[in-house]
């Protein structure tokens, strides 16, 4: 009965044209495995040496924090970038997560190994608590159902008086899986090379997911929603699975932070933090494999940078996810891959002529 | 019984402010069709603005209703302009208009925040003083203001709905907007208007509440939530909906508030909305289809 | 009669081609309306009439030919713009306002500044036209019946005092008795001296009120000529439009 703005000047849309889900519509980039090859190893070569150039607690937290937050981003775009569900309670299941985990070593003296790894569980039945009733009903009620549920567990805890939970203040001392007693230096360069693994598996899982049919399946969901249910691909299974492994990975990353942090507070429900995450997958460019990656590292280092200017930062970030939304919806990954590619083509080309390059299988 | 008599009224006070901030998503949503999330920043805004001019300039305090109205309501024709017009004819509208609309709030709030300081600030009240009811009921004349305030604002907007001009083009534009077209409706213009009007009423309820408790950068963020709270609950974009809705919604607070005290009066708004949801998406009573805007 | 055809053009259409995503409907048909002139465009379903109006209306966009409106070119302008120019697209039914009542939906025929002004005296003769739609003027328009949504179809086009009135197939899904009823209003409406372009399927109503026909297949004009001959020609009617 009601037109959607897109269809301003066509009340007919093409088949062809993209119906439901996110702005980007290209998905993973097809380009050439060498280049991939190159860039990942690159990544993977620049994530295990910069401990030892940032060689100092300060810089370190900031890496452990960039795993940590690229990891729960990765999963995050996921659903949101790749799968089309609008889940603003990402930052929940985190939370779900973080305090699971401490919870269980705090009061029970469960191993904080253990503890992470129920952390990651409790984070994926959370999320069919959530997925269940939510993943049916149209976007802007699944906006609202997560924002209710994290805003719920937000209030839920601020508000326990008895102490169990922490409350308002937290909950402290769960032992940094017995890292605690290492110089501070060496016990962040272990967090940092765990979160590191941490960060790599996750994307690996999810790089898999996105290559398999399971990830042809949703950008089918994603870009022609109607068609791809015509074409017999059950969306709502789909759904609740991707939003299950999203939920793990974003669990786990939850319930290290919280033995990282050896704290765990309500803070960690902040809607600031929430919309500093958005801005991240927004500004480094969602629904591609690398921008949510290269936004976390790029706005966590902007924020240190900010530091002097404390009170604009916040306000920087909002105007950056305004303009990015609006002048490059794909983020700053797609210029950045063309640099990429126009480089590759040299390399490649390079690779070519020698025949140790080993790109071509 | 005395209880309840108190807490059924405060509910009803409550949820006048409420229906006037769930109209300004109500409108929207049903025009535009997108979640407008900076509401809840431009809620704060009017609050601001209406503390400048009674609290600080010493203007009459019914002054800093209307120009809380009138600048809030030009931030908001001036967000359509600058922010949402150019995504119009983009795919994903739905999901980017609410990632545009968050982003504005941010902007919003944190303008507030370094223009005014992170501290408390207090609106005077409109009005002083109040009177008792034999032993039921303490009514303050604020809150009468109040409740004629948004009843007055709210039957002039049913008028200006089905009388007017422009209100019909507003109503043209949400049920068809290519018939609108047919007709001559400078489509822009009305989103423009409706974006204004929305953003005017969420101001009003900024002041309203806002006198009556405090006011600092954050608080727009839980009114928001509550504003969205209603809108759904009312079914999304149904205008007769979101008014049944803010009342229920607003009694249901102020019982708990009464009951179980005032902390936990958002969880359990947010456990109510989830089972509704659940229950039925639809919104309340099956008004979701009738009555649109 | 056959003077029309030397009148001054009110609309011209040049080479407009037009269409819906990847696929091209109107491919480049040239079509004109003189001043006072009634043009009707006769063609089987499918083949581009709705499309012609839409583009002249601009909720398509052109994508290639002129288009102008008594000398203005209507490229690239809004269909707001080109309605408040007086070009008023009267659709099949399927363009109201469904939950807007029979009387906000005429009210809004005139929201234009200059009709607004005179929407009481519109309003009554529209009444005194379709008096069915006078009875109805409190009943929402989806719950009319499909005669019912073409009346308020045309009395709102009528609210909007356009010099050019568009109206898409009056005729389709009707009772022949509301559909002869519906073809008496507008010949009413041509005496009144308005330029109409009327698109239908069939020509069994349109030889009177006709000055000029065009016959439009497949997004092409094939035939153009005057009512009389271009009907009375069996072979072509047979062809184009599968007349017995």
């Amino acid at each position: 009965m009601t037109a959607r703005p897109e269809e301003l000047t066509q009340t007919t849309p093409s088949p062809a044209a993209p119906v439901a889900g996110a702005p980007v519509a290209t998905g993973v980039s097809v380009r050439s495995a060498g280049l991939d090859r190159t860039v990942l190893a690159l990544a993977v070569g620049a994530a295990l040496v910069a401990p030892w150039i940032l060689h100092t607690p300060y810089w370190l937290n900031l890496l452990v924090l960039i795993c940590i937050y690229a990891t729960v981003n990765q999963s995050w775009n996921l659903i949101m970038g790749f799968a089309g569900i609008w889940s603003f309670g990402q930052l929940a299941l985190f939370g779900v997560g973080a305090y699971t985990s401490a919870l269980l070593t705090y009061h029970y003296g469960v191993s904080p190994f253990l503890g992470t790894a129920a952390g990651a569980v409790a984070a994926v039945l959370a999320s069919m608590v959530l997925g269940l009733p939510s993943l049916r009903l149209r976007g802007a009620y699944v906006v609202l159902l997560t924002l209710a549920f994290h805003e719920l567990l937000r209030n839920l805890i601020t508000n326990d008086t008895t102490k169990w939970s922490g409350g308002g203040f937290g909950l402290f001392g769960f032992g940094q899986y017995g890292l605690a007693g290492l110089p501070q230096t060496d016990r962040m360069m272990v967090f940092y090379y765990a979160a590191l693994v941490l960060l790599v598996l996750t994307n690996l899982i999810i790089w898999r997911i996105l290559k398999s049919p399971l990830g042809l399946a949703f950008r089918a969901l994603r870009d022609a929603e109607p068609y791809a249910v015509a074409r017999g691909i059950p969306e709502y299974r789909f759904k609740l699975l991707v939003f299950a492994i999203s939920a793990f990975f974003t669990g786990l990353a939850g319930a290290f932070y919280a033995n990282f942090l050896d704290a765990v507070g309500p803070s960690i429900f902040d809607f600031g933090l929430m919309m500093n995450l958005l801005a991240m997958i927004v500004i480094g460019g969602w629904g591609t494999f690398w921008g949510p990656i290269v936004g976390t590292i790029l706005l966590l280092y902007l924020n240190e940078a900010l530091r002097d200017i404390d009170e604009w930062r916040v306000l920087i970030f909002g105007l950056l996810m305004i303009l990015f939304v609006i002048l490059l919806p794909q983020g700053l990954i797609r210029p950045l891959e063309s640099v990429a590619d126009r480089l590759g083509d040299r390399i490649g080309r390079r690779g070519e002529r020698a025949p140790s390059g080993g790109t071509t299988g | 019984m005395q209880n309840l008599v108190q807490a059924t009224y405060s509910g009803l006070v409550l949820g006048s402010i409420y229906a006037l901030m769930a109209m300004g998503f109500t409108l929207v949503y049903g025009a535009l069709r997108f979640l407008n999330l900076a509401l809840g920043a431009l809620f704060t805004l009017g609050g601001y603005v209406a503390w400048l001019v009674a609290g600080q300039w010493g203007l009459a305090a019914m002054l800093g209703i209307v120009a809380a109205f009138v600048v809030v309501a030009f931030v908001g024709a001036g967000s359509y302009q600058a922010v949402f017009r150019p995504m119009i004819g983009r795919p994903g509208w739905d999901i980017t208009t609410i990632i545009a609309s968050l982003g504005l709030g941010i902007v919003i709030e944190n303008v507030i925040l370094i223009g005014f300081g992170p501290r408390n600030k207090s609106i005077p009240l409109l009005l002083e003083g109040g009177f008792r009811v034999g032993d039921l009921l303490r009514v303050q004349y604020q809150q009468l203001l109040t409740l004629a305030v948004s009843l007055v604002i709210l039957l002039l907007m049913g008028l200006f709905l089905t009388r007017s001009r422009h209100g019909l083009a507003i109503r043209a534009v949400a049920q068809n907007r290519d018939a609108a077209y047919l007709v001559g409706t400078p489509v822009h213009r009305v989103f423009a208007i409706v974006m204004a009007i929305s953003a005017g009423l969420t101001a009003v309820a900024g002041v309203l509440l806002s006198a009556v408790f405090f006011l600092n950068p954050g608080v727009g963020l839980a009114m928001g939530l509550r504003g969205l709270i209603v809108t759904i609950f009312g079914g999304l974009g149904s205008i007769v909906g979101t008014l049944y809705a803010a009342f229920v919604i607003g009694l249901l607070e102020s019982y708990v508030s009464m009951y179980l005290g005032a902390r936990w009066a958002l969880p359990a708004l947010f456990a109510f909305l989830i089972a509704v949801l659940i229950v039925r998406p639809g919104g309340i009573a099956g008004l979701a289809e009738e009555a649109r805007v | 009669m056959n003077g029309a055809t030397n009148l001054a053009p009110i609309l011209q259409l040049t080479g407009v081609r037009s269409g819906y995503g990847d696929t091209e409907v109107l491919h480049g048909p040239s079509i004109r309306v003189g001043d006072g002139e009634t043009v009707v465009i006769l063609g089987p379903n499918g083949h581009g009439k709705t499309t012609l109006l839409r583009t002249i209306s601009g909720l398509l966009p052109l994508r290639a030919g002129e288009m102008t409106f008594a000398g203005t070119p209507l490229t690239g302008r809004p269909p707001d713009a080109i309605a408040g120019l007086g070009v008023i697209h009267i659709p099949q039914g399927d363009l109201l306002f469904p939950e807007m009542t029979v009387l906000e939906n005429l009210l809004m025929g005139s929201y234009r500044a200059p009709a607004w002004a005179r929407r009481q005296a519109r309003l009554e003769e529209v009444f005194a036209f379709f008096p069915r739609l006078g009875e109805r003027q409190k009943q929402l328009a989806r719950t009319l019946s499909g005669g019912e949504r073409r009346m308020l179809a045309i009395g709102r086009g009528l609210m909007g005092e356009g010099r050019l009135l568009m109206i898409d197939e009056p005729s389709l899904g009707l009772a022949p008795v509301i559909i002869e009823e519906l073809y008496r209003r507008i010949g009413e409406i041509k005496a009144s001296g308005r330029s109409i372009l009327l698109v239908e399927e069939s020509a069994a109503h349109v030889e009177e009120l006709a000055d000029r026909v065009y016959l439009l297949e497949s997004g092409h004009v094939v035939r153009e000529g005057q009512p009389n001959e271009l009907l009375a020609d069996d072979a072509l009617l047979r062809t184009y439009l599968g007349v017995d």
